[in-house]
């Protein structure tokens, strides 16, 4: 058959169709109209719903950043050596660093760190132990060199302990010495059973948070039902359907996120200027800090948002 | 202005090249009387074929088999040579995007313009807007509707519903045309129109398969090949007036 023949029966039998694909321009459009549709369908639902997102994460956030708090004031009480021996405040550089030395040949020592006057990590336990004092002034004065002391796990009783502490507080210039107590413990406990509270909370609150963006696109399903079966009997396929809402869930869960990031710097803010100077410094995170966990914070509403409407779409997208 | 549409002899029957082929196809839903037990047709390409039977014989339920919307419990649907039962959901919707549908619930969204639910076929396959707005235009001008492109559908009438509804389907130039009881509750005029529109269509090529009554459709389509739901079985009959091409 000739070729010309063949080629005008195969386009008579299969014409060519113009092979169109839907523009950024076009998708940004429908996608604005399909949000602002569903803002004017229910605009008090819309509000009710964003400002509960927004609550859940501000929870959130108030209770990570609370967490970050508790973390940077304890901090050292998970490392707490075995005995910490505080020296008077003008003992000199040279005097502790031979006293390390010296130490270090003691049995059943198994590390000795020293820490020179006013060093900062030590302050926030210092600060612990005199509370008063910390508040009132800037905290060096309670900051006297220190040598912390790791005894050797499991080869030292608890006689052997009691004993080294004596012979530590006849040091030359010992002020005072600070053995690992029941405190010590018991406060790393605490942090645990903050940690898992947190952990807890949070997770209540994103799901509740996801929970509402779920209802939201679901109601929004609903309303359109019939557009939905239509576009399924025209051929359309699910990412096209799908995709405005789920750009809608993601923009819903950011745009509470957001609202919840600028509530939380805002109270950030007003609580570094109730807080005395040493508190608020440790307390509460610097402005890059704050930067990156409202970026963070976003994302995850996003990411809550996108979820949310995967959940709701995700039969559709399997039929 | 009288079109003729095109039509192929008997002979096509069982052609492997026919458009629509269905074998031995039969459906049953869950609790009921099988729907069909043995129902074989062939529509040739470019061919009309008109489907009738009594209210309940299961003509609905053929355009969604047709349609991939629902699936045979035995035989088989060719459609342009695919066999409907082993396409994905994703080929399937891609033929579907290349069919005119039309529904006996007219599927039209209610709240949007006529100008939009026409459209909605060319947005579904991504058409530039100025490109769609030119072909509805032309679609809605050709069914006398072009001076009802912003109205909403819910203001107007049921034959109207029903004429937006064969725009729709017939605006992206479909290679086959799914018509479920399309000139039910239409007026006169508005039939008219869109039988006039159908056999444009299918004088471009379009293979049309229509249900519906049979003297509507007889009176619309004369001499074009006709089925009959009759127990379950589709009973082709040639007509007294039938044309081979």
């Amino acid at each position: 058959m000739d070729s010309r023949v063949r080629q005008n029966l195969t386009h008579e039998c299969n014409p060519p169709r113009p092979r169109n694909r839907e523009t950024m321009g076009q998708r940004a459009t429908r996608v604005y109209g399909h949000i602002s549709d569903s803002i004017r369908a229910d605009g008090g639902l819309f509000v009710t719903g964003l400002a509960l997102i927004a609550v859940c994460l501000l929870l959130a956030g108030t209770l990570l950043l609370g967490l970050r708090a508790a973390h940077r004031a304890v901090a050292d009480f998970s490392a707490e050596p075995g005995a910490t021996v505080y020296f008077h405040p003008r003992l000199a550089d040279g005097m502790l660093q031979n006293l390390s030395t010296e130490l270090r040949q003691w049995p059943g020592i198994a590390r000795v760190t020293v820490f020179p006057a006013a060093e900062p990590r030590n302050r926030v336990r210092v600060a612990m132990e005199n509370w008063a004092d910390f508040l009132n002034g800037t905290g060096e004065e309670v900051c006297g060199p220190s040598l912390e002391i790791e005894l050797k796990s499991g080869e030292t009783t608890l006689e052997q302990t009691a004993e080294l502490i004596v012979k530590l507080k006849q040091l030359p210039q010992a002020d005072r010495v600070h053995s690992r107590g029941e405190w010590v413990e018991k406060t790393q406990l605490l942090v645990n059973a903050v940690d898992y509270t947190v952990a807890g909370f949070l997770t209540f609150f994103s799901i509740l948070a996801l929970f509402i963006i779920v209802q939201w696109i679901r109601a929004g399903m609903l309303r359109r039902s019939d557009r939905l079966e239509i576009l399924h009997v025209l051929g359309a396929e699910p990412s096209f359907v799908v995709l405005p809402y789920h750009l809608e869930g993601t923009c819903l869960g950011a745009a509470g996120a957001i609202f919840a990031a600028a509530l939380l710097s805002l109270l950030v803010v007003m609580c570094r200027d109730l807080l005395p100077s040493p508190l608020s410094e440790l307390s509460l995170p610097r402005a890059w800090e704050m930067l990156l966990f409202d970026s963070m914070l976003i994302a995850w509403g996003a990411f809550l948002g996108f979820l949310g409407s995967w959940l709701a779409f995700r039969h559709y997208a399997l039929r | 202005m009288t079109l003729k549409t095109h039509d192929t002899s008997s002979s096509e029957k069982g052609d492997s090249t026919a458009l629509v082929r269905c074998y031995h196809v039969e459906k049953k839903f869950q609790g009921g009387p099988k729907v069909f037990t043995d129902a074989t047709v062939h529509v040739p390409r470019r061919a009309v074929f008109l489907l009738s039977g009594p209210a309940g014989a299961g003509k609905s339920v053929f355009v969604r088999l047709l349609l991939g919307l629902e699936q045979p419990d035995g035989g088989q649907i060719w459609i342009e040579n695919r066999n409907l039962r082993r396409l994905s959901a994703q080929d399937s919707a891609r033929l579907r995007r290349r069919t005119g549908i039309v529904l006996q619930e007219t599927g039209i969204l209610m709240s949007e313009t006529v100008g939009a639910n026409v459209a909605l076929p060319l947005e579904i396959i991504g058409m530039e807007p100025s490109v769609a707005a030119r072909r509805v235009r032309s679609i809605l001008r050709s069914f006398g509707l072009e001076y009802r492109d912003s109205a909403v559908c819910r203001n107007l009438s049921a034959s109207r519903r029903k004429l937006v509804a064969i725009a729709r389907a017939t605006v992206h130039d479909p290679f086959l045309l799914i018509a479920d009881e399309p000139f039910e509750g239409m007026d006169e005029p508005d039939v008219r129109k869109a039988v006039e529109a159908m056999k444009r269509l299918n004088m471009s090529g379009t293979t049309l398969v229509l249900t519906g009554r049979v003297d509507t459709l007889g009176e619309a389509f004369p001499g074009c090949r006709r089925g009959v739901i009759v127990d379950g079985k589709i009973e082709e009959e040639r007509p007294a007036d039938w044309i081979p091409a």
